[in-house]
């Protein structure tokens, strides 16, 4: 006689999800971590905050939007807030992305050697970006079309359209001339290549 | 994506084929961090209390000791008006829970939301924190200046320095606090003028 399996308890599907969401999401979260947080150790406990809040917030998943979606909003806003008390901190200000186009770009003239220096520059132009233009470059970067994005962020799609036209004229000023995608695939940029978060 | 463009690709292979380190930590481990963490905000909660009840039991000895009435009310004020304060800081939840509606709502809604209410607490801070306290620390400066025998002149002055002190004191928290509130209204007005604009 076949047995019949019990149905897993709501605790049961929430780990699940968890389990699901960081082995599908885990390198997404950590890069957008490491694109609000520059210092290796604080981005460490940043994606551990991310984590935390993702599976905590998992007991109220209810599937009226995508598990990706979710796990978008909970480690954009769980990062957002992060920056903005830095920012408090520090003092730090942010420009948007109609403004990041007319500020200074302290590697003109010289190009980007290998994939590490790109990527290093990449990194210096995110962190320059408001908390909300800064979620749409990071969505374009992973590949995300504007209806996900504006999911996500809660702009328009409209809005997220301007947004990533203005994104790619910035990376098109700023990298189209360097030439080419570099050949290697050698490590992260500076600061931020050396070993992982010691969650345990 | 269907329009994508040589640039395009290439940024976004640059992005996405970058080395990570892999995010290890297992649901048990999670488990722990969040427990670890709640105990946190029990314990910052906890301190908040006890220094209130110090607060508290000092001025409850004070009304006891002392012999003089005006003392005693003002002591009575000012107990009043500390559990008031701890009343206010327990049902305002002051401290940091985790975030369990943040994917829920958008960055947009999340984020104003969470700047409007930071924002309502500063603009209250000196109906709740502040002015529960004046009565009773006005009650006992009148107290002081008349306890003293002659209620000469340089009493008085004493006392008004006192009060302008404290309440250059107060002036100044409240001041810091509007500021504070204003700079948090500008973070939600540019917060909705970037939802707005197309």
């Amino acid at each position: 006689m076949k047995q019949i399996q019990p149905m897993p308890d709501a605790e049961n599907l929430r780990n699940s999800r968890f389990e699901e969401a960081v082995a599908a999401y885990g390198p997404a979260l950590e890069r957008l971590a490491r694109a609000y947080e520059a210092d290796r150790e604080v981005c460490c406990d940043l994606v551990q905050e991310i984590l935390i809040s993702l599976w905590t917030s998992l007991e109220g998943f209810d599937e009226r939007c995508s598990l990706r979606t979710w796990i978008y909003r909970v480690a954009h806003n769980t990062s957002a807030s992060h920056v903005t008390r830095q920012m408090r901190m520090k003092r730090r200000t942010f420009v948007g992305l109609e403004d990041l186009a007319e500020l200074a770009d302290k590697w003109e003239g010289e190009e980007a050697v290998g994939q590490a220096d790109a990527l290093k520059r990449l990194y210096e132009l995110i962190e320059q970006l408001k908390p909300l233009d800064r979620q749409v470059m990071l969505a374009y970067l992973e590949g995300m079309d504007a209806a996900s994005t504006a999911e996500i962020t809660g702009l328009s799609a409209r809005n997220v359209a301007t947004k990533i036209f203005r994104i790619k004229q910035v990376l098109a000023q700023r990298f189209q001339e360097r030439g080419s995608k570099p050949q290697d695939h050698g490590p992260g940029p500076q600061g931020r290549e050396q070993g992982g978060c010691d969650e345990g | 994506m269907k329009d994508e463009s040589p640039q395009d690709r290439r940024m976004r292979e640059l992005w996405q084929e970058q080395r990570t380190e892999g995010v290890r930590m297992s649901v048990a481990e999670v488990q722990a961090s969040a427990g670890k963490f709640q105990r946190r905000i029990k314990n910052r909660n906890t301190r908040e209390y006890v220094a209130a009840a110090l607060a508290v039991a000092f001025s409850c000895f004070e009304f006891w000791r002392a012999g003089d009435v005006l003392v005693r009310f003002g002591f009575a004020l000012l107990i009043a008006g500390l559990v008031y304060i701890v009343w206010q800081l327990h049902a305002r939840g002051s401290s940091k829970t985790l975030p369990r509606d943040a994917g829920l709502s958008s960055y947009v809604a999340f984020q104003r939301r969470e700047l409007e209410r930071q924002r309502d607490a500063l603009e209250r801070v000196r109906r709740w924190y502040l002015a529960p306290i004046v009565p009773g620390m006005a009650v006992l400066l009148m107290a002081f200046g008349l306890a003293n025998p002659g209620h000469s002149k340089q009493i008085w002055l004493v006392v008004a320095i006192e009060a302008l002190a404290m309440g250059a004191m107060f002036f100044g928290i409240a001041k810091l606090n509007d500021a504070a509130a204003r700079k948090l209204q500008d973070q939600i007005d540019e917060l909705e003028e970037g939802g707005r604009q197309d």
